[in-house]
């Protein structure tokens, strides 16, 4: 078994210390330091792993406030796989400290068991319905629990949903289906927006493809960014043994993050001799919605909307998908929509999945450069392709009092589909 | 004239001949002549033929307490605060050769007392030109252009000679050869000791040799000789032209005072409170062309009474007389006084106007040129009835009002004195410093350099 | 080692938040773009003069040496602490305070990046044309230390030329304002020896900038060769016949294959050398001077001539030559970059030299360079666990240094001295040309506080100026 010292030299020693990294890192741009950014981080992972000088345990804050956005290696021309680095370093450190019961039993419990996770989050709606929610809030309960106190103030309020079951239940057969896909649900859709994962099968159907929702679990990222492999690849195989069954084009979500990893699954379980081959069977049918869309050509039949449109670029859309283009070729296609592009547009918003929960002011920071950009624009409507984006730049919207409605790129679609309905 | 030299400066004098040879040494009542300065009268005037010998004369100079002028072609000696003592002056008239010219690098290596129009002159010959054109190039030496960091009205297209000088070969004041920069466009080798000597006016080194930036003469070239009623529109249509893509090679103004023969010369008159704005343009012929209809469409459109566009001869000598202008008022009275305010670009018109002001206001007539790209105005006027002092300090609030600075160059020696030459600043000290630091027994140019720092 | 007194004093001036000094802080700012590191006692983030001055009082009383930095993007050794000391990060000060177009004037705090301000002038129409290829991280405070150049330089000029007015914090605390926002300022032109001075001299607090308006219209093309001779003989002939492009560098073969690995740039991998051109000027211009090129290209044995039609190839162009030392570094991360400078005309010389002495050194160099200024950056690669190589690579690059002084050039034309070429100024400067330099550096920091151990080579080394001599005997 090598160490992780020796996995991760050769990339470590990719790093020559140019700096451009700096140009892409949102954390260096709040914050001026340098172990903030891809180079400094690495620098210090090489000195605790290589030259011994540090412990791994010296090294919290940059390993873990990171955002892993990958903003970085989109400058850097040796491609330093920076977010993979700290990725297996997080797992590293997990292994020398030990996990929380926490993280038990989110990852080994609640995220492999979609129904078990939709009760859980019953009962965050019976806080909130009760009113505890905000008792806790009011007497400062929640300050109590540090950054996650605070962060817990952007989760929104719980609806009252039905988990996977009520979205099968949308699930219907269309006339003449040009494709047939998997729509892969995720863990917020659900428990927390039952409405977009409607808009979700709506547009899909619009566009002739007929959808299967299947029981898949969370998709692995949350535990994989907590430096939990083990749990990660757990979820993976139980989302490919899944999807084994289907016969399917793809396998379409409208989260970045989540398209993301199902299209790493092929590196995860790569050292998996079992599952090498099915990982990677999996992950080429992983695909975000826009480009699944755009790909198959998309469906123009839309009314108008007369909005001014901007675009944030999740950064698993952008840095560690590579997709830029296609969000932004359905958003030109709508009538009536004057498309704005804003500076920055794929500079993270500091949401990073659960990121605000231990670094909230960190993430703070990060969102309010992003507000600014936003507000410069002009725009009405703020369009993304992540839940915790839209979950982070709606609290940003509001902090800062813009009047500017955020949206998933699916509500858009939805909406514009639905106007056709009615001018014709 | 002739008072008793102490022995240790006589020991230096006698030195002279040796090192430069007899027949290039003057003492005496021949000295006295053409190289009096602020009105002190040398004791010796020695030219020598190289760097070698400069250094050896300065050394020696040095360990005899005895204080050095750099002379080149004369024409700064009375600018600036006044010397304290001028016992020698080293004149670098004998070191007027081109040392080497590699045309096909742009570059040419020159000893510092070549003057500037015999340089062009040769350079020519290789369709070569030195971009640096004061107002008195025909008699100043590049060394001398160097030292007094001296800028012409190309200055706007081309840079100023700091950024068009690449080498320097200096004498230290204590005696020591120093190369600084080179033959590239791009040095970083080091600090940047060029940049220190240039403008340092001869009170850090003297200048030997210097390798100068070159450009191949222009093909084309013409000048745009334009009359505004109302200076307003004069610098409005200024401002539209810096804002543009284009690049002339003069931007120049000059008032009804100063500007009557260059008026006469293009066959018109200015009346009162007009003003004359030339636009010259050169360089790739159909560059010239654009430049041309473009800079006529703009001052058509600011009310420009009167547009005429010169070439080649004609052209020649309405530039010639707009440059003698300089020479003209300074040499119109023994109280003409000249002064040079420098304030953001875009505040101009504003110190033009307050100069009308002030002149109005005093009843002494102020003649006005300036280099409108730069910000830069010139001041010329002359007055026998003690007005001067209160005249320059109303220019100098004016300037100051506006976020520059005036400061008297040329004036009366009674006045350049007496009176505060110079502006405030806060690096005056660091500047004692390096002063003190390379001259530590301050021989050369005592007295010359700014705030009255020495 | 500094005393813990002393971390609380400066604590008190900036404020903990501003105060980093623990081991992976110091870890974290020992080195730059090049190979060494060396640990500094304490990083101070700056916010204003005021502090900076108290700051360098307190730094004088007690005689600790102090960094300036900006964002170690140097490729000289310039920002690392060799002496340890205090590291003063101004990468917090980082406000542009004024754009004026009609003054051509930029004020700026220190730690703008250089593309920051250029993406804040450019929609009015306006750049601060020196560009380094580190633009995008680099600050503007890092570029007046190292008098940073870039493409644009060939037509536009280095640093130095835009630099108007400096305000700096010198070693003892004071407060001077060199330059002016306005021109031809009386007395010494004290910005002269600051910018690259390499931090040497003081720490700068405010620029106030020089912008032009930005040309009309610009053309890029790609010229590519067979003999990489004909390609640095297509650079002289082109500037002789009077054309300034805006830029013109050159890349030979080896470093093209290594470009294309990392970045697709559209460059050939088979050809000796390609000379990526930009000119920039009046659009109607333009048309002539391209076909005058291709003209001259043609004579010098080009193979084939691309010129960009759009924005998007244009950029793409570009991006390759920008992204040139960080691909080498993808497959070979140690390497040596020279940045020694010859007269243009003595371009296709130098680069047969540098093949020469990559022949005789046994090293492998790939090459890229300012060609216009003659500018070169050969490459010299190395494995960093083999003892051979790098002291061959070493040896390559004194060689090759020395070569270009033999050919009237420099031995740096844009990356500084810092530590990789101290032993370099021996070999292009008397021993009075450095005891001047060190008169200056005397004049601004009697006491060595400024980034002590960089530029000069040992002073004992050296024989004596005449002076001295003098002063002696």
């Amino acid at each position: 078994m090598p160490t992780v010292a020796e996995e991760l030299e050769k990339t470590l020693q990719l790093c020559n210390k140019c700096g451009l990294c700096l140009a892409g890192c949102p954390i260096y741009k709040v914050t001026g330091i340098e172990w903030t950014n891809a180079r400094g981080r690495v620098a210090l992972l090489r000195s605790a792993l290589l030259d011994k000088r540090l412990a791994l345990a010296d090294l919290n804050d940059p390993i873990f406030n990171c955002l892993t956005c990958n903003g970085c290696t989109e400058h850097c021309p040796p491609a330093v796989p920076t977010g993979d680095i700290i990725f297996r370093a997080r797992q590293e450190l997990l292994r020398q400290k030990g996990g929380s019961w926490l993280q038990r039993l989110l990852f080994q419990k609640l995220l492999p068991n979609p129904e078990l996770l939709h009760r859980a989050s019953r009962l965050l709606r019976l806080a909130d319905v009760t009113g505890l929610h905000t008792l806790a809030r009011k007497t400062g309960l929640t300050r109590l629990a540090g950054d996650a106190g605070k962060a817990e103030a952007m989760v929104p309020r719980v609806p009252a949903s039905e988990g996977l079951e009520a979205i099968k239940r949308l699930v219907k057969k269309i006339d003449k289906p040009k494709y047939g896909v998997a729509y892969f649900v995720g863990c917020y859709a659900p428990n927390l927006a039952p409405e977009r994962a409607a808009a979700t099968i709506r547009v899909l159907n619009k566009n002739q493809v007929e959808v299967a929702v299947p029981d898949f679990a969370c998709c692995g990222l949350p535990a994989a960014g907590y430096g939990d492999m083990e749990s990660a690849r757990n979820l993976a195989k139980k989302n490919i043994e899944m999807a084994s069954k289907l016969k399917v084009d793809a396998i379409v979500t409208p989260c970045a993050s989540c398209s993301s990893f199902l299209k790493d699954y092929a590196k995860l379980l790569a050292g998996d001799p079992e599952w090498a081959e099915k990982a990677k069977e999996f992950a080429g049918k992983g695909k975000d919605i826009s480009e699944f869309l755009v790909g198959i050509g998309l469906n123009t039949e839309m009314g108008e909307l007369k909005r001014k449109v901007t675009f944030h670029d999740p950064c698993h859309l952008a840095h560690h998908q590579k997709i830029k283009d296609q969000p932004r070729t359905i958003l030109k296609s709508i009538p009536g929509v004057e498309f704005v592009e804003m500076g920055e547009a794929d500079m993270c918003c500091g949401a990073a999945g659960s990121y605000a929960f231990k670094n909230y002011d960190l993430s703070q920071k990060v969102l309010e450069r992003k507000m600014g950009n936003v507000a410069k624009t002009g725009a009405d409507t703020l369009v993304t392709s992540c839940p915790a984006c839209i979950m982070q730049l709606s609290c940003g919207v509001g902090q800062q009092k813009l009047p500017v409605s955020v949206l998933e790129i699916v509500e858009l679609l939805d909406e514009a589909y639905r106007n056709a309905k009615g001018t014709k | 004239m002739n008072k008793t030299v102490p022995p240790e400066k006589q020991a230096f004098y006698q030195k002279l001949g040796k090192i430069a040879g007899a027949e290039n040494v003057l003492t005496g009542a021949k000295a006295t002549e053409s190289y009096m300065v602020d009105g002190l009268t040398p004791q010796a005037v020695v030219c020598p033929a190289s760097t070698k010998q400069v250094a050896s004369i300065i050394r020696e100079a040095n360990e005899s307490r005895v204080t050095i002028v750099p002379w080149g072609g004369g024409s700064k000696q009375p600018v600036g605060p006044c010397l304290e003592a001028a016992e020698t002056v080293l004149c670098l008239k004998n070191m007027n050769q081109i040392i080497e010219l590699d045309a096909s690098n742009f570059t040419v290596q020159v000893q510092a007392g070549i003057v500037n129009g015999e340089l062009q002159k040769q350079l020519a010959e290789k369709n070569l030109f030195f971009p640096v054109d004061p107002l008195y190039a025909e008699r100043s030496t590049i060394g001398g252009e160097i030292a007094a960091s001296a800028n012409g009205p190309r200055r706007i297209m081309y840079g100023l000679i700091r950024d068009l000088v690449l080498g320097i070969t200096a004498v230290t004041p204590t005696g020591d050869i120093t190369h600084t920069g080179g033959k590239t466009m791009k040095n970083v080798a080091g600090l940047d000791l060029c940049r220190m000597y240039i403008g340092s006016w001869g009170t850090l080194g003297v200048i030997t040799e210097a390798v100068l930036r070159l450009f191949p003469l222009p093909e084309a070239s013409t000048g745009l000789y334009i009359i505004f009623p109302d200076p307003e529109d004069a610098f409005r249509m200024v401002g539209q032209l810096l804002n543009s893509p284009l690049t002339p090679s003069a931007i120049e103004l000059v008032d009804a005072v100063a500007g009557v023969e260059v008026a006469e010369t293009i066959g018109s008159s200015l009346n009162n409170s007009e003003v004359l704005l030339i636009v010259n343009s050169e360089g790739v012929k159909d560059d010239v062309i654009r430049h041309q209809k473009e800079i006529k469409t703009l001052a058509e459109a600011n009310k420009a009474k009167t547009t005429i566009i010169l070439e080649g001869e004609k052209a020649s000598r309405a530039w010639a007389a707009y440059r003698g202008i300089h020479e003209a008022m300074l040499g119109a009275s023994p109280s003409a006084l000249q002064g040079k305010a420098s304030v953001p670009i875009s505040k101009l018109g504003d110190m033009g106007q307050q100069v009308k002001q002030i002149s109005a206001r005093q009843g002494v007539a102020i003649g006005v040129t300036a280099h409108c790209g730069n910000g830069i105005l010139y001041t010329y006027l002359s007055d026998e009835s003690g007005k001067l002092v209160r005249i320059a300090d109303e220019l100098k609030q004016a300037a100051a009002s506006l976020g520059g600075f005036f400061l008297i160059e040329s004036a009366p020696l009674s006045f350049r004195k007496e009176a505060d030459m110079l502006p405030p600043r806060n690096d005056y000290q660091l500047m004692r410093r390096l002063k003190t630091e390379f001259d530590p027994n301050n021989i050369l140019n005592p007295g010359r350099l700014a705030g009255g720092l020495y | 080692m500094i005393a813990r007194s002393l971390i609380k004093d400066l604590t008190r001036i900036v404020g903990k938040e501003n105060i980093l000094a623990d081991l992976k802080d110091l870890i974290s700012y020992s080195y730059d773009a090049t190979m060494r590191q060396e640990l500094p006692d304490v990083i101070v983030f700056l916010h204003s003069t005021k502090e900076t001055s108290a700051i360098m009082k307190l730094a004088h009383r007690e005689k600790i040496p102090v960094v300036p930095r900006g964002a170690g993007t140097n490729l000289s050794g310039g920002t690392i602490p060799v002496k340890g000391g205090i590291v003063l990060e101004t990468s917090r000060m980082n406000r542009i305070l004024e754009i004026n177009t009609a003054n051509r004037r930029a004020v700026v705090e220190p730690g703008v990046v250089n593309l920051d301000l250029q993406n804040a002038l450019a929609p009015l129409g306006y750049f601060y044309p020196p560009d380094p290829a580190s633009q995008k991280s680099s600050t503007l405070g890092g570029n007046i230390g190292e008098n940073a150049g870039g493409p644009m330089c060939l037509r536009y000029g280095v640093t130095s030329k835009y630099v108007c007015g400096i305000e700096i914090v010198l070693a003892d605390g004071e407060v001077v304002n060199v330059g002016d926002y306005v021109e031809d300022f009386p007395g010494y032109d004290l910005r002269g020896p600051f910018i690259g001075s390499e931090g040497m001299l003081g720490v700068a607090t405010k620029l106030v900038l020089h912008i032009i308006p930005k040309p009309e219209a610009s053309q890029t093309m790609l010229a590519i060769f067979n003999h990489l001779e004909d390609s640095g003989q297509a650079v002289s002939d082109i500037i002789s016949a009077g054309i300034i492009p805006g830029a013109m560098e050159l890349l030979d073969q080896k470093m093209c294959q290594v470009i294309e690995q990392s970045v697709s740039a559209g460059y050939p991998t088979d050809a000796a050398g390609i000379l990526l051109i930009e000119v920039a000027g009046l659009a109607d211009t333009l048309e002539k001077q391209v076909r005058e090129i291709s003209q001259i290209c043609q004579k010098d044995k080009v193979r084939e001539l691309r010129i960009a039609q759009t924005n998007a190839e244009r950029d793409a162009l570009w991006k390759g030559r920008r992204g040139a030392f960080g691909s080498v570094a993808r497959i070979c991360p140690p390497y040596i970059v020279c940045d020694g400078t010859v007269p243009r005309n003595k371009l296709p010389e130098a680069l047969h030299k540098v093949g020469e002495i990559a022949e005789k050194n046994k090293v492998l160099i790939v090459n890229v360079a300012h060609a216009g200024d003659g500018n070169l950056h050969p490459l010299i690669l190395f494995d960093v666990n083999n003892q051979e190589e790098r002291k061959a690579a070493k040896k390559a690059g004194q060689n090759i240094l020395d070569a270009c002084v033999a050919m009237g050039g420099t031995i740096s034309g844009e990356h500084g001295i810092g530590l990789e070429k101290i032993d370099a100024m021996r070999s292009m400067f008397d021993p009075a040309d450095i005891a001047a330099m060190r008169q200056v550096k005397h004049v601004f920091d009697p006491d060595d506080i400024f980034n002590p151990g960089k530029m000069f080579p040992p002073e004992k080394e050296a024989p004596l100026p005449a002076k001295e001599k003098a002063a002696q005997g």
